[in-house]
């Protein structure tokens, strides 16, 4: 890893560990928290219900083909999907989506902030950016991610199970077989949704704050925060997926 | 010669140009000096495009401009140079790259002959010594001038300045100054400068139009201003901080 | 009631600032000039702790602001305000509650006495209906006397103006200046000035600081500059 990268994630890890601090410091932050979960709960639940419902739709689709060529039926797509779609696809694919969205949004408006002082303002005026535009965030995304997860689960599953019924005449009855479900698959799915719902808002607040320069350093910022925020999204899914795998066997 | 007759301009309820009219003649330094907002960037669009009027005529060397359309603007423009207020050179080249880059583009020549070329236009601009330097290693004073060099390069026969003295210390805004007098007497470009650097306007304006709320308030000679009994244009000229000016 | 010794700052290796030493006292006036790129900013972003030197101290009223941690620097900095060179007004607030934010923060709870201390600094910067204007909706001149209102709200010992008139018309640039002036004396605040009008600040500073690559190349009165080594007299002269 070269020095700046290694840098920019020490910056990173470090504003974790302080915006992790500030929140559990009174006061929680009531409106500005309320107007983030506005902006990132509200305001992303169309797009994750358009993006999730397409991808139900595209994964039974392919897989109901598969299942029908290789097992001449289609009828078990439900069953062997819906795990799967709960504790590995519906979480990772939301985290991803709110990566670009949410990400994307965070980093270019505390960049902007940067870059035009106004971050150096608010510290003049003893208050500190971390707690005044890192925790309302932080705290909303912890608990709007894995709401959106669920809508996003929920979109997949409803949309999937018309596919299935107008490609393949499954009922959507049959579609809806929860025997392979265990509780660890929608303990999976929290675990992740919430990790994700804590990374991302840091790692673009501290891209956001990193930036330099002026629009050119917004832009940057803004790339920076969407490239690490789905990297780290994939990564954190290996990472549970993994950690959780001995207790599956 | 530019014309500009009668021009009307509004952006929504706002009221930005009521009825200007002003010519630029060959050779000149025209300064177009005003309070911020009082529209001098706004009808400076007009010429080079940017902005459509909303009313009026804009006439350019005897063509009717008003209703261009966007693709008749470009052979236009390329007679323009424009000198923006911020940098807008390329940080990851040296100054003589960013002079070459037009050169090669717009004129087809090697790599070897736009350097060259380049070198004199940097020599234009009293900036031959620092040609390897790279952007992010000059101040803002020398980077404007480097501005210069490149908007030369299309060999306008316009130049325009867009608040080309604005956040300069006072040495880098003389040299400034003196860079415009000089292409003009020597290259017999034409000049439009907007501005409210007033120590510019009395140095090397040879005609200066002063818009306020809209309207041309005063069109004259520097001379004309500093003997103005206009309230408005003494106040102005005077930097007096109380007086019948609008806040 | 501010020093500095021996400072420098580096980012990368590369020095940006290196021996800068100087005394201000209570109410004195310090304008400091140079080219762009001199370090002239820098030089406001240490005294308020919002950057750390890599060598030196800063001290402001006796305390040295190395030792400091970050919430003992906000203390410190509520006896300042800066007037920043972007202005740095916060776009998601009105202008009201721009100017209101740092009393805020400082811990004022009656919102009736905050909001008569508002209005009435509006009113005093020229502005008595832009409480719920939101600040793109104003001119240059106008953000920067809102900038100025919120800057002083809290009646600050120290004034840090970083280009307070960068890109303004003359007559609103000395709006600002006997703005600026007027602020200052109501406290017997000690004022910090970057500017490049340099004519103003000889008349407005007692003592004149000049940067030049980095390093300090002279600090002295007015009347010393004027007659002082040639850079610094051909930089006042400038352009008469």
């Amino acid at each position: 890893m070269s020095g700046a990268a290694w840098r920019d994630t020490r910056a990173t890890i470090q504003l974790g560990i302080d915006a992790a601090r500030a929140s559990l410091r009174a006061p929680w932050g009531g409106a500005a928290v309320y107007e983030q979960m506005y902006a990132i709960g509200n305001r992303s639940a169309l797009f994750i219900l358009i993006t999730q419902g397409f991808l139900g739709a595209i994964l039974n689709l392919q897989s109901g083909y598969q299942a029908l060529r290789v097992l001449g039926d289609a009828s078990m797509i439900g069953e062997q999907l819906l795990p799967l779609l709960i504790r590995q696809l519906g979480p990772t694919l939301t985290g991803l989506m709110i990566a670009t969205r949410v990400a994307t949004g965070i980093a270019a408006e505390l960049g902007s902030m940067k870059v035009t002082e106004q971050i150096d303002a608010l510290r003049m005026c003893n208050a500190s950016p971390v707690d005044f535009l890192v925790k309302p965030r932080l705290i909303a995304s912890i608990m709007m991610v894995p709401v959106l997860t669920i809508l996003g689960i929920l979109s997949a599953f409803i949309v999937g199970a018309a596919t299935v019924y107008a490609v393949f005449g499954t009922n959507p009855r049959t579609y809806a077989t929860f025997d392979q479900i265990t509780l660890l698959d929608p303990i999976e799915c929290m675990l992740k949704a919430l990790s994700y719902g804590a990374l991302i808002p840091i790692i673009a607040s501290a891209a956001g704050l990193a930036a330099r320069g002026g629009s050119e350093g917004v832009g940057e910022a803004t790339t920076r925060a969407v490239v690490s925020a789905s990297l780290t999204v994939i990564l954190v899914d290996f990472l549970i997926g993994g950690a959780l795998f001995p207790f599956r066997i | 010669m530019i014309r500009f007759i009668d021009v009307y301009k509004r952006f929504g309820a706002r009221e930005i140009l009521k009825g200007v009219s002003l010519d630029v003649d060959e050779g000149q330094i025209l300064f177009i000096i005003g309070k911020s907002g009082a529209g001098k960037s706004v009808l400076i669009k007009h010429l080079v495009g940017l902005l459509r009027p909303d009313a009026g005529r804009i006439i350019f060397e005897g063509q009717d401009i008003t209703r261009f359309k966007e693709r008749d603007f470009y052979p236009l423009r390329k007679r323009c140079g424009m000198v923006f207020q911020h940098s807008t050179l390329f940080d990851s080249m040296t100054l003589i790259e960013n002079v070459a880059l037009p050169i090669r583009k717009h004129q087809g020549l090697s790599q070897r002959e736009s350097l060259a070329q380049a070198a004199g236009y940097l020599e234009a601009v009293g900036m031959e010594q620092m040609a390897s330097a790279r952007v992010t290693d000059i101040g803002d004073g020398l980077r404007k001038r480097v501005a210069i060099a490149r908007a030369l390069t299309l060999s306008p026969r316009y130049m325009i300045f867009d608040e080309p003295t604005t956040a300069l210390d006072p040495l880098s805004a003389l040299r400034i100054d003196r860079l415009i007098r000089q292409l003009s007497d020597e290259r017999g470009v034409t000049s439009i400068v907007i501005s409210h650097d007033l120590r510019s306007v009395f140095s090397v304006a040879d005609r200066v139009v002063m818009l306020y709320q809209g309207r041309v308030q005063l069109d004259g000679a520097p001379e004309d201003f500093r003997r103005s009994v206009d309230p408005i244009i003494h106040q102005f000229v005077n930097g007096l901080p109380d007086g019948p000016m609008e806040l | 009631m501010i020093e500095l010794r021996g400072v420098g700052v580096a980012f990368n290796a590369r020095a940006a600032l290196s021996d800068i030493s100087f005394r201000v006292e209570r109410g004195e006036t310090l304008g400091i000039i140079g080219a762009g790129g001199a370090g002239k900013t820098l030089i406001l972003k240490l005294i308020c702790g919002l950057l750390r030197p890599s060598q030196g101290q800063v001290i402001f009223d006796g305390q040295a602001l190395g030792g400091l941690d970050e919430r003992a620097l906000m203390r410190l900095r509520g006896r300042m305000g800066m007037i920043f060179q972007n202005n740095a007004l916060f776009d998601f607030m009105s202008v009201g509650d721009n100017i209101a934010f740092p009393l805020r923060r400082l811990g004022e709870v009656d919102e009736a006495a905050l909001q008569a201390k508002v209005h009435q600094r509006l009113e005093e910067v020229a502005l008595p209906r832009a409480y719920d204007q939101l600040p793109q909706a104003l001119s240059g001149g106008m953000k920067k006397r809102v900038c100025l209102a919120r800057a002083t709200i809290h009646d600050p010992e120290l004034m840090l103006c970083d280009d307070p008139t960068a890109g303004l018309d003359p007559v609103t640039t000395n709006r600002i200046f006997r703005l600026l002036k007027a602020t200052q004396a109501r406290n017997r605040a000690t004022a910090l000035i970057v500017s490049h009008e340099v004519e103003d600040l000889q008349e407005i500073c007692d003592r004149l600081l000049m940067l030049e690559g980095g390093r300090m190349i002279f600090w002295g009165s007015v009347a010393e500059a004027r007659g002082g080594p040639e850079g610094v007299r051909e930089f006042l002269m400038g352009r008469r």
